[in-house]
């Protein structure tokens, strides 16, 4: 009897053993439980720690709370900013503002983006190669970028100071133009609309003309060809673009806080660093956390809406020369219209910035006023605190080290996790696994860079578990850039996985080869062009990323967007400026190499196809 | 047994005399310091590592570094920052920095010193010498923020009362550091509504009649009518001394910034026209502190100690000094310039300077920023 039954337990155990042999056995299920290991860890526990700390007394504010004391639970930050006195300027008016700024905006940025992205692909515009790589290139600049200049060209009396370019040519502005919502959003829209323009584009680029010449043979006006057959077929694109724009816009901190703050007009982001500044951490955590519901409130939408259609996208792929319109008579003016449009929002900005570094005293534009000081100038005590010009600046120089160092190894860990997760999430298609793999990948997406930040810092800054104290390292710098934009490498891993069939990894498998060989031999090479489109992005946004990491920034890990930062806070502007081309010209330098040897397109890295 | 008894006590006694003697001893040894041999261990440490609000740390530390050949490293970050890293430092058991430069009296008083991360510590060479209280904790430098104005357009100060602030001729025409994001700002309102009677006496001498309030009291009044009449919040203090004195402006603004953006060479290179507000009533701004504080568990004590005395002295603040109403609190250091100059430091030395400005009152700080900042972004226009 007794034998029996450990017969029964020893049969139990085996069967047990080979169900873990099996999946030991089946890479990319050990794969998807490692990376999901992973992901809890990076994502969700930062997520969790965000929520602990909005529910947790601070030093700070216990002086406030009577009868609770420092690290008690407290609901002090909820009723702060649901429900105190202070909850209307604390959240409700911030809220309605940035609901307001992100509609209009995602509005206008889907519209330019759009119209650029079907003159480009649909049409007979001239220069099309040149204008598609000018139009990309205000999303590669740092974001403060546009609005700096725009306050050089836009400043009205309102601030004081020196006037912007056009009050002194003698031209009165009133204040909404210069600061205020409008500016922010007219600012916000033309970074952002590069979303629209790279999905949209390469949307229509695969999108089958025969659907077309099949409604226009069955009868149907040019109009409802347009509007039944393209955009049918090209929602998902708007929609996927709409929903970037929206929730990326909702996380931005520079341009607000550029041309809001001094006039009192606040969103949640600036808002939520005022609070972590010197108001109470858990209130701007509660922002945070309500920032992340709103996002992930549209894409809920979002998918909703396109929910069945979206299996449109995936319809072509082929290569077709779609039939391109004729502009006609208008084709000069178009093309004119478009160039002088990219020359406002690309050259002007930079010409503007780069003036004002070679200019001795601020406002004053004559020739006598010209130095190369920011440069190239030596030391001088009496200038800029005695830093020499940031070309022959060891701090400066160190900084770029630094910066170019970040970019490639975020790029690096992108690309590599990019395509494991890409790889788990399509061959598992279907389990739960890889839906609960592709949505938490996405949420780094969501969380506001300065909250996610500050996330990391209060996480990583003590050991943990194996983990040593990552506080100062380098290595948190690029594990917390890695992280945050895991969503742009994810999408552009599982599109490029969608695309590569399973027979050539079965091929792979009879002929012998160990899923090691088979990564390396097989998918990696396959996937190689689709990795490195996948890098860019990435490789931009560390190489340009300033909210995410201002907080986590020691001396030896100094950025050229944080020595930048160092410099306005000096307000020594011209210095600022010239790191900031320095950085510009670094990021377009190695995006063009990389286009070049490569041929990788930043629509991939969007996971547009 | 007697006998016994006795000898017992002696023992006592003489045990209790000899615990006396020695911690008298340790008291007498932790007053007279033996400076030789905290130079000797300093210069074994070999450097400094500091956090500081004020760039100039680095001017003082290449000095420090002439004299006694130990390194500086000094870092400029904002004064939260300060306080939110040496906490989460402290907290993961990192020991890299020695000192903190800080302005943050909330995090000074508040958070870092009940905590433990931070101590006060006042070199026996300087006793009796630093200004009472600021010696506990350690306040080694005492800045001037006061109300300036564009003096190519104004050729004297255009307004005389802080009241004439909330005017409809000044509306949107008062620019400050941004109280949201500048603690020490906000220290200033807390002062303002403290001293209620001063400034309904300044009310009723401006406008020739007494206050109606409509808030607990004339200092509240102040705040609520400053804040509705469209004041404009910038980054920072030199953001709003350039936006205050650059040239060629019409209907300038008047700001609150640094008292020290006077200096001659960066009015200059600025090219700003920029004077000090002078005979304002009830004053002029505020003097607030620089905090010097001992980090726990430093690499490099003694030669944090020997910096800390080093910058109570004449070549160590020197780097400050230079700047018009920024003092030392060591009295004996020169300010600059000694005699009121045209422009440049109108008012004199630091006891002038302290009868037009108010302190800063930490105890209050720390308890009224709250309500003072939730009650000026209420009311803000």
């Amino acid at each position: 009897m007794k034998f029996q039954q450990r017969e029964v337990e020893f049969l139990f155990l085996e069967r047990n053993w080979n169900r873990v042999r099996r999946i030991i056995a089946n890479p990319p299920l050990t794969l998807s439980i490692v990376l999901l290991i992973l992901l809890i860890y990076l994502v969700i526990a930062p997520l969790f720690s965000m929520v602990e700390s909005a529910l947790t007394l601070s030093d700070r504010d216990s002086i406030y709370v009577v009868g609770e004391q420092v690290g008690d639970f407290t609901n002090y930050y909820l009723k702060r900013t649901f429900v105190g006195n202070m909850s209307d300027i604390l959240f409700y008016k911030p809220l309605r503002n940035t609901l307001m700024v992100n509609f209009t905006m995602s509005i206008l940025a889907l519209f330019i983006g759009s119209i650029l992205a079907w003159l480009v692909v649909r049409t007979d515009l001239l220069f099309k190669r040149i204008i598609a790589n000018l139009a990309i290139i205000p999303y590669v600049l740092p974001s403060w970028t546009l609005a700096l200049a725009w306050i050089t060209v836009f400043k009205n009396r309102r601030l004081g100071g020196v006037s912007g370019i056009l009050e002194y040519l003698g031209i009165n502005l009133p204040d909404w133009i210069s600061f205020g919502p409008v500016a922010i959003i007219i600012v916000m829209a033309l970074h952002y609309y590069a979303f629209s323009f790279l999905l949209i584009g390469s949307a229509l680029r695969s999108l089958d003309p025969t659907l077309e010449e099949a409604a226009l043979v069955l009868g149907a006006n040019r109009r409802v060809t347009i509007r039944r057959i393209i955009f049918a077929l090209i929602t998902p694109a708007i929609f996927s673009a709409w929903l970037l724009t929206i929730s990326r816009g909702i996380g931005t901190f520079a341009a607000p806080c550029l041309l809001g703050t001094p006039v009192n007009y606040h969103l949640l982001s600036t808002k939520l660093y005022s609070n972590l500044l010197t108001g109470s951490p858990g209130v701007s955590y509660i922002i945070a956390v309500v920032m992340i519901a709103l996002s992930s409130l549209f894409i809920f939408l979002n998918q909703r809406i396109i929910g069945k259609r979206k299996s449109y996208v995936t319809v072509t792929g082929k290569a077709f020369q779609p039939k391109l319109v004729a502009l006609k008579k208008w084709r000069y003016l178009v093309t004119s219209l478009v160039i002088i449009f990219l020359i406002l929002v690309v050259f002007l900005p930079i010409f503007v910035l780069g003036i004002e570094t070679v200019m001795k005293v601020k406002g004053n534009y004559s020739f006598s006023n010209f130095t190369l000081h920011s440069w190239l100038g030596k030391s001088d005590p009496n200038i800029a605190y005695g830093d020499p010009g940031i070309l022959r600046n060891p701090y400066v120089l160190g900084a770029l080290w630094n910066s170019i160092k970040l970019g490639v190894s975020v790029a690096f860990f992108c690309g590599i996790s990019g395509l494991l997760i890409g790889y788990t999430v399509v061959r598992l298609r279907g389990s739960k696994l890889s839906t609960i793999l592709d949505q938490i990948s996405f949420i780094p997406y969501l969380i506001p860079s300065i909250a996610f930040g500050a996330i990391y810092l209060s996480l990583f800054a003590q050991p943990r578990g194996f983990i040593p104290s990552l506080y100062g390292t380098f290595t948190l710098l690029i594990l917390v850039t890695t992280v945050k934009n895991l969503p742009f490498a994810t999408r552009a891993g599982i599109s490029g996985m969608m695309q590569l069939g399973h027979e050539i990894e079965e091929a792979g498998i009879i002929a012998g080869a160990s899923w090691f060989t088979r990564m390396r031999r097989l998918i990696f090479p396959l996937q190689s062009n689709n990795i490195t489109s996948g890098m860019q992005l990435p490789f931009i946004t560390a190489m340009r990323e300033l909210s995410l990491l201002v907080i986590l920034i020691t001396p030896k890990t100094r950025l050229l967007t944080t020595v930048t930062f160092k410099y306005t806070d000096y307000n020594n502007y011209s210095m600022a400026n010239a790191v900031l081309l320095l950085n510009i010209f670094v990021i377009l330098a190695i995006m063009y190499l990389l286009r070049k040897f490569t041929g990788s397109d930043l629509a991939k890295g969007l996971g547009g196809q | 047994m007697m006998k016994r008894l006795e000898f017992r006590k002696t023992i006592l006694v003489t045990f209790c005399v000899i615990l006396f003697v020695l911690a008298l001893g340790s008291i007498v040894y932790a007053v007279e310091e033996n400076w030789d041999e905290i130079i000797a261990k300093a210069k074994e440490e070999g450097k400094v590592v500091t956090y500081n609000t004020s760039g100039r740390m680095a001017e003082a530390g290449d000095a420090f570094e002439k004299k006694y050949g130990i390194k500086v490293e000094s870092l400029k970050i904002r004064d939260s920052e300060i306080t939110e890293r040496i906490i989460r430092e402290k907290q993961a058991g990192i020991n890299e920095v020695d000192l903190i430069m800080s302005e943050d009296i909330i995090g000074v008083n508040k958070q870092m010193i009940p905590a433990g991360y931070v101590s006060s510590y006042l070199p026996s060479t300087h006793q009796d010498i630093i200004l009472e209280g600021y010696r506990d904790p350690l306040v080694f430098l005492l800045q001037g923020r006061t109300l300036g104005y564009n003096s190519e357009e104004y050729a004297e100060t255009p307004i005389e009362s802080l009241w004439e602030l909330t005017t409809k001729e000044w509306e949107g025409r008062f620019f400050l550091s941004d109280p949201e994001t500048t603690p020490t700002a906000i220290a200033f309102w807390v002062e303002i509504v403290m001293r209620p009677d001063e400034m309904a006496a300044e009310y009723e001498r401006f406008f020739g009649k007494p206050i109606e309030l409509t808030t607990p009291n004339a200092g509240w009044e102040f705040i609520k009518r400053l804040a509705e009449n469209k004041p404009v919040t910038l980054k920072s203090c030199g953001e709003t001394a350039e936006a205050v004195g650059a040239r060629g402006q019409k209907n300038s603004p008047i700001g609150l910034y640094a008292t020290g953006k006077h200096r001659p060479e960066l009015l200059e290179t600025l090219n700003l026209a920029l004077k000090p507000c002078i005979d304002v009533k009830p004053v002029i701004g505020y003097m607030y502190p620089a905090y010097i504080l001992q980090v726990a568990n430093a690499p490099h004590p003694n030669a944090a100690k020997l910096f800390t005395q080093f910058l109570l002295e004449e070549a160590g603040a020197r780097a400050w000094t230079t700047d018009p109403a920024c003092f030392s609190t060591n009295p004996n250091v020169s300010s600059f310039p000694v005699t009121p100059v045209d422009g440049l430091n109108p008012i004199g030395g630091i006891r002038e300077w302290a009868k037009v400005t108010w302190p800063l009152n930490s105890e209050n700080t720390v308890r009224y920023s709250r309500d003072v900042i939730d009650f000026w972004v209420r009311y803000r226009k």
